[in-house]
């Protein structure tokens, strides 16, 4: 029993901190919608600043705290300022995706000021003592003071002050609160410099209750962000309620269970809470992040039917001998490289699909890509010689049952709540295969061969594996055109459009929902298959979280609902990071600034930019070539 | 007329697969790894006239060596040990060079992801054309390219990884790497040999993280065991990114075993501290990250007297020491770098210094230096201890660390519980 007890103290302890994180994320998402990615670096900072603070100046804890508390907050000012002036013309969800650009950039700064060793911030109480068979640790109850001590003043601000009634009022109705003259703006840019500076806070408190270093504060904040869902996304007293369950339910698991297994129990807990309450313990509504805010140059999950032939043929075709020949030209990548730029965008078109037609993002197709890996994997492992379009199906098939599962157990859910769901298949996935070493090598994974095309013809060299990584992509973009315009597509494309009226017609909306992720896991799990060919290796820890957030950024960046979106997409997220890979350690700050400078400049995509300039020279062309025939008639007048 | 459209396009694909695939089918010869497109000879070749060039050596002399290594993403802190291999190359060409040889080390940044990995093994061998592969860094990506280097018989000198992956005994070390860390087990064997003998302990508690360094672990302490009449009381993985740490201490303390090994760089010493919290008593087997640095630092941070209870193992001299070789390195990292990780990248100076110690003696009497001659050279170490390394030896396989020591916690710091001792499998 006093172990029960004591584990119960230590998850309240460790709980209280994801709440604070949580109402950091909660507070700016409810105000503008926006899920902030940055928030982590912008804690490593803090956390970073409070130990040069302390060691560096001699401050003591509290004013450190303050101190960098207020940089964060202005961080988060600078941050919001970004969001909310120079992306103006962008969806939220462009913007979320923009915060991840920031948290790159922030997180190369994060080292480049304060080095790379990890820090232990000092404790102003040190020690543990015992109380009737329960042990506590002197800053453990420190930390948990000043964290409920902070979601104290959170809840004041929300409820007692105008600037938490502003935010409340434009949480709930924008248009009203903006017709009562509350100020978007001002009031935006508060709440981000509140929650940066809350989150700022709590890196502080995490950099003495744990450490200070430049990964912690993102596992943090992914915990506090599944506690929210729990608690009920967009609320504070969610986040709270939801932070302690989670660190409460956590801490029992470790303690009594596995530790090895933990993430896959709190996600598991997730998943049956939502089964129950889909909106959270405490949630009224379904979260969604919008995905438009109206006008052609927002960013727009794919429509239905966007999965067009190619207008041009011959701009088709140049592509696609441009992609023959690449083998044969002077190229600056590998020809690896480019092959996991094609697999990629295997990967980029299953989700695209999911987006378009579910309405849904998925944060687990990384475990989807890795079901179909390890299934590749573990086939050559027992059946070496195996031909590759077997084990391509093989894999295929398995993502497709594994999504089905998921899928079922999801149906009810939407929006933010869908997502984290998801991203308890990219733990449970990662657990089963460390668990299960001897068939899957654990954390060293597995190596293989050749891809077999039948019986003793062996694809060897980087040419035969490109080769056939840009046919199976063809047959995919294929497969797509064809099933998007067949009855399942129909129906699809009813369900997004009107789901009212299609299940009114005898359409349900939940099973097409879950053929969607099926399909769309399918061909999540070819892509594995391919990358497991190319790399010839796969583990556990490939295709995780970030993994599953730079795919969702390839679909958003590529414009979706075409091929050519699909490949531009995948192109930046893999190619860019090998082009940099020579930059001396500059690969992160690079690339994020190159993210928030595409989505500035091309909100609506890649291809989407492309697009938009050609009409407007076809509109000039028109307009020059009509000016020429008035002006033809006109002299002949 | 769409449908036709369609039916023409996936008759093309189709159509193109297999020609494409009749094209590829049991293609070697068009990514020949061995030969350069400037005729220059594979690694493994010698020149056959003086004078002929030899791969990774440019006309003027110019030695070019590289690495793979995470410079961004979560490991980033691991950049230092490139910075220290670089620094140690930037010396000995402000020295004038080996024996009228210089280098040039490129560093490519893999973000710790095996398929960038695996693009870089082949950038730098395929592209760069280096002479040799030294101290490339990382366990999950030496298991995503341990084939290419085999298959290519890529040099791969003084790798930082699990050398389980390149020098398993069943696949027995390819004919060109050369490596420096010793087997984990084997480390962990010596400490629990002390342990049992000094400090008579019987049962162990293992506590490691789940990733391939953590795995070495419990496999360590299962093999070590059963010779040592140990008995493992309680294992206990956690994942690389935990946060809650005190259920994990409190398990440890409720094992009430005699000694807890402790596997794992992520969180190590959080989980200590929450075992400490819990009332733990019994003695602390660390692993070598403890020998300095951050995680002595956090290890002596901790509110509670560890006197004699905690030991680790080195295999070199590490930079708390006053070894004139190692303070050297350690006044010039600093210098260079003084936001960085003196104690983490002292493994890239090693490497680096054991290459040059080797190109040394290989051209010292006037020979040129090629592949071949650099792995006599190797081939012939018995002890080699070079820039703080010890007792390298290449003669009974091609591991390289054949000794260790154990430290014990004292005054703040380690202090020799045992002088250098050869691993057991090298005495049996």
């Amino acid at each position: 029993m006093s172990l029960t007890i004591q584990l119960v103290v230590d998850g309240i302890i460790i709980g209280a901190v994801y709440a604070v994180v949580g109402l950091g994320v909660v507070i700016v998402f409810r105000t503008t919608n926006v899920l902030n990615f940055s928030q982590g670096a912008v804690a490593t900072i803090a956390g970073y600043l409070a130990w040069n603070l302390m060691e560096g100046s001699g401050l003591p804890y509290g004013v450190a705290l303050v101190v960098a508390m207020l940089v964060g907050g202005l961080l988060g000012l600078a941050i919001g300022a970004l969001v909310t002036f120079v992306l103006v013309r962008s969806s939220p969800l462009t913007k979320s995706v923009a915060t991840l650009g920031v948290f790159l950039f922030l997180g190369w700064v994060a080292r480049r000021v304060f080095g790379d060793v990890g820090q232990v911030l000092d404790r102003p109480f040190a020690g543990s003592f015992e109380v009737g068979g329960i042990f506590f640790s002197g800053h453990g109850l420190f930390v948990a003071v000043l964290a409920f001590t902070a979601i104290g003043a959170t809840f004041l601000l929300i409820e007692k002050t105008r600037l938490g009634l502003a935010m409340r009022a434009l949480a709930s109705d924008e248009e009203t609160a903006r017709g009562h003259g509350i100020s978007l703006v001002v009031t935006s840019l508060a709440a981000w410099f509140f929650a940066s500076a809350l989150g700022a806070g709590s890196g502080v408190l995490v950099g003495s209750f744990i450490q200070v270093d430049h990964s912690i504060m993102n596992i943090v904040l992914l915990y506090s962000i599944a506690a929210l869902v729990v608690g009920g996304f967009g609320t504070a007293s969610g986040a709270v309620v939801g932070g302690l369950a989670v660190g409460i339910f956590s801490s029992l698991m470790s303690g009594f269970a596995s530790p090895s297994y933990k993430n896959t129990f709190v996600f598991a807990l997730i998943l049956a809470i939502l089964i129950f309450r889909p909106n959270g313990l405490l949630g009224k509504a379904a979260i969604t992040v919008p995905e438009t805010v109206g006008g052609e140059d927002h960013p727009r999950l794919p429509r239905p039917g966007t999965w067009k032939l190619p207008r041009s043929v011959l701009s088709t075709a140049a592509i696609a001998l441009l992609i023959v020949a690449i083998p044969f030209l002077p190229h600056p990548f590998s020809l690896l490289s480019y092959s996991v730029m094609l697999a990629t965008a295997v990967v980029v078109v299953s989700l695209s699909l999911l987006m378009g037609y579910s309405g849904e993002i998925s944060l687990g197709h990384g475990a989807l890509v890795t079901v179909g890996a390890y299934t590749t994997a573990l086939i050559l492992a027992q059946f070496p010689g195996t031909p590759f379009w077997i084990a391509l199906l093989a894999s295929a098939a398995a993502a497709a049952i594994v999504g089905a599962g998921l899928g079922l157990v999801t149906l009810r859910l939407s929006g933010i709540y869908f997502a984290i769901a998801t991203l308890a298949l990219i733990y449970v996935v990662q657990e089963v295969a460390l668990q299960f070493r001897e068939f899957t090598g654990g954390a060293a994974g597995i190596n293989i061969g050749s891809p077999v095309l039948f019986g003793d013809i062996v694809l060897t060299g980087d040419r035969s594996i490109y080769y056939m990584t840009a046919v199976i992509l063809a047959l995919v973009l294929a497969a797509v055109v064809v099933l998007t315009r067949s009855p399942i597509g129909q129906r699809w494309t009813a369900v997004r459009d009107a789901p009212i009226a299609a299940e009114s017609s005898g359409v349900s909306v939940k099973s097409n929902k879950v053929s969607a992720f099926v399909v769309s896991s399918a061909i999540a799990g070819l892509g594995g298959s391919l990358l497991t060919y190319i790399v010839t290796f796969v583990s556990p820890f490939d295709y995780d979280l970030f993994y599953s957030i730079f795919v969702i950024l390839a679909v958003i960046l590529g414009g979706s609902g075409s091929w050519a979106g699909a490949i531009l997409g995948a192109a930046f997220i893999s190619l860019v990071p090998v082009a940099l890979s020579r930059s001396s350690g500059l690969t992160d700050a690079l690339f994020g600034i190159a993210l928030v400078l595409l989505l500035v400049v091309a909100p609506s995509g890649l291809r989407g930019f492309v697009e938009h300039r050609r009409k407007r020279a076809e509109q000039r062309l028109t307009t020059f070539a009509a000016s020429q025939e008035i002006d033809g008639a006109a002299s002949e007048n | 007329m769409q449908k036709h459209a369609i039916t023409r396009l996936v008759s093309l694909v189709i159509a193109a697969s297999l020609v494409l695939a009749a094209c590829g089918s049991g293609d070697t010869d068009s990514d020949d790894t061995t030969t350069t497109a400037s005729g220059e000879t594979g690694a493994t070749d010698a020149p056959t006239q003086p004078g002929e060039p030899v791969r990774g050596i440019s006309d003027d002399n110019v030695v070019s060596v590289g690495a793979w290594i995470a410079e961004s993403g979560p490991l980033a802190v691991v950049a230092n040990i490139a910075n220290a291999a670089r620094l140690r190359f930037d010396q000995a060409n402000d020295e004038g060079g080996v024996n009228g040889y210089t280098f040039d080390f490129t560093s490519i940044d893999d973000q710790s992801d095996p398929a960038q990995t695996v693009n870089a093994a082949r950038e730098l061998w395929e592209n760069d054309e280096v002479f040799a592969l030294v101290h490339p860094y990382g366990s999950g990506g030496m298991t995503a390219v341990e084939d290419y280097l085999r298959e290519n018989d890529v040099p791969t000198l003084f790798p930082f990884a699990d050398s389980r992956i390149l020098f398993s005994e069943e696949e027995g070390a390819p004919d060109n790497a050369y490596g420096f860390v010793p087997f984990y087990g084997d480390t962990i064997r010596l400490m629990l040999e002390y342990a049992v003998e000094e400090q008579g302990i019987e049962t162990l508690a293992v506590l490691h993280s789940n990733d391939v360094l953590g795995e070495a672990g419990p496999d360590g302490a299962s093999a070590a065991a059963p010779d040592l009449g140990l008995e493992i009381v309680e294992e206990i993985g956690y994942d690389a990114g935990e946060t809650n740490f005190a259920p994990l201490g409190r398990r440890v303390a409720e094992s009430d075993a005699d000694a807890l090994l402790v596997w794992s760089f992520s969180g190590s010493t959080q989980v200590i501290e929450a075992a400490l919290e819990s009332g733990y008593e019994g003695l602390l087997v660390l692993h070598d990250g403890y020998r300095g640095g951050f995680f002595l630092n956090s290890l002596t941070a901790l509110p509670y007297d560890l006197e004699g209870r905690a030991i680790t193992n080195v295999w070199w001299t590490p930079v708390t020491e006053s070894d004139s070789e190692v303070q050297e390195y350690v006044d010039l990292f600093n210098a260079a770098y003084p936001e960085g990780d003196v104690n983490l990248g002292q493994s890239g100076w090693i490497a680096a210094s054991l290459f040059l110690d080797a190109v040394d003696q290989t051209t010292a009497d006037g020979s040129e230096l090629t592949w071949p001659a650099l792995k006599a050279t190797l081939d012939s170490w018995t002890d080699e201890a070079i820039a703080g390394s010890r007792g390298i030896n290449y003669t009974a396989d091609r591991v390289g660390a054949t000794q260790g020591k154990v430290r014990l916690f004292e005054d703040g710091g380690w202090v020799d519980a045992t002088d250098w001792v050869t691993y057991a499998r090298y005495t049996e």
